[in-house]
């Protein structure tokens, strides 16, 4: 019984860090910061409804995550944005948009993305210049006070700082694109009459960019 | 008479121009008072490229108005007083000739 204890185990302690993913040649956690210097991070929001598609976007995203370099899946974080910040081209409809009915500015200000975890991670590039690997980000999204597990797909490109970055920002650099829709009902976002679905879709793409550094 | 005439030609030059004024715009549903300037920036340290955007203040005259309180901001309201006007006169033209005969 011990003996088979003692398999187990050892055969748990092989192979759980096999499955860890490793971010090439870079160690340890690694805290990333959001940075104007390194980049304009930008949130931007497509709503698609039969009578209008629009677009807008929030470029006042804040927030840090850490990277585990040893085991890229234990990766966590937060990012988020002032609702007030977002804008649509259209002031009326940002007003209204920031309002009781849709997005409550009032008593919910942000909208928050926390990290809890990275899956699905393939490493497409590593090399001297950089590392670049697409992974699935589960974590949990809270618009208007409810909180929603949620998953985005990303792109991550990991520079190691050199000359060449330090001109732009010292640390590391990172890029991320990452991509994910939310369903408006579920975050009980309702608006006025039957807006949406008509003026407004019923869930909204979000495309973001985030740029960050290691250094704080 | 002549008077109720010119009345129809300003009210269909008013919805031609302001048709023409919709088609440049963009042939869009509701009126919009910025635009977004789009530009895209080659990033050679991430090998990408990158959207600078900024919202300009540009009027963009919609089928419908930005905001329902000021209906006059798009196609159709002036649009739809216009045609009305246009009827108006036919009628008052269309009166006075029969009483003139």
């Amino acid at each position: 019984m011990n003996t088979l204890f003692l398999l187990t185990l050892t055969f748990s302690c092989i192979t759980v860090p096999l499955f860890a993913t490793q971010l090439g040649n870079v160690k340890g956690k690694k805290m990333v910061t959001l940075q104007n210097s390194v980049g304009t991070s930008i949130v931007k929001f497509i709503s698609n409804s039969p009578l209008e598609k629009f677009e807008g976007n929030s470029q006042s995203l804040q927030g840090s995550f850490t990277l585990n370099a040893d085991n890229l899946e234990q990766s966590i974080g937060k990012v988020y944005f002032p609702v007030r910040s977002m804008k649509s081209g259209l002031t009326k409809r940002d007003d209204h948009m920031y309002g009781k009915d849709w997005l409550d500015a009032q008593n919910y200000p942000n909208i928050e993305f926390e990290l809890k975890k990275l899956t699905s991670i393939s490493i497409k590039k590593s090399d001297n210049t950089g590392i670049e690997f697409t992974a699935l980000a589960e974590g949990i999204c809270t618009l208007k006070g409810t909180s929603k597990q949620t998953k985005a797909k990303l792109i991550v490109k990991y520079i190691p700082e050199s000359d060449i970055t330090r001109k732009r920002a010292p640390g590391d650099l990172v890029m991320i694109d990452a991509d994910f829709s939310v369903s408006l009902k579920d975050y009980n976002v309702l608006g006025r009459g039957d807006i949406i679905g008509s003026k407004v879709g019923e869930s909204i793409d979000l495309d973001i960019k985030l740029f960050g550094s290691t250094s704080n | 008479m002549y008077l109720w005439r010119i009345i129809q030609v300003l009210s269909i030059s008013t919805i031609f121009i302001l048709s023409a004024m919709w088609i440049l715009d963009g042939f869009q549903v509701f009126t919009k008072d910025k635009t977004e300037k789009v530009t895209i920036v080659k990033d050679e340290l991430f090998g990408t490229d990158i959207e600078k955007r900024e919202w300009i203040d540009d009027f963009q005259l919609g089928l419908l108005p930005d905001d329902p309180l000021l209906p006059y901001r798009s196609l159709a309201f002036p649009a739809l007083i216009c045609i009305a006007t246009f009827f108006l006169a036919q009628y008052r033209i269309h009166s006075k000739v029969q009483q003139s005969s």
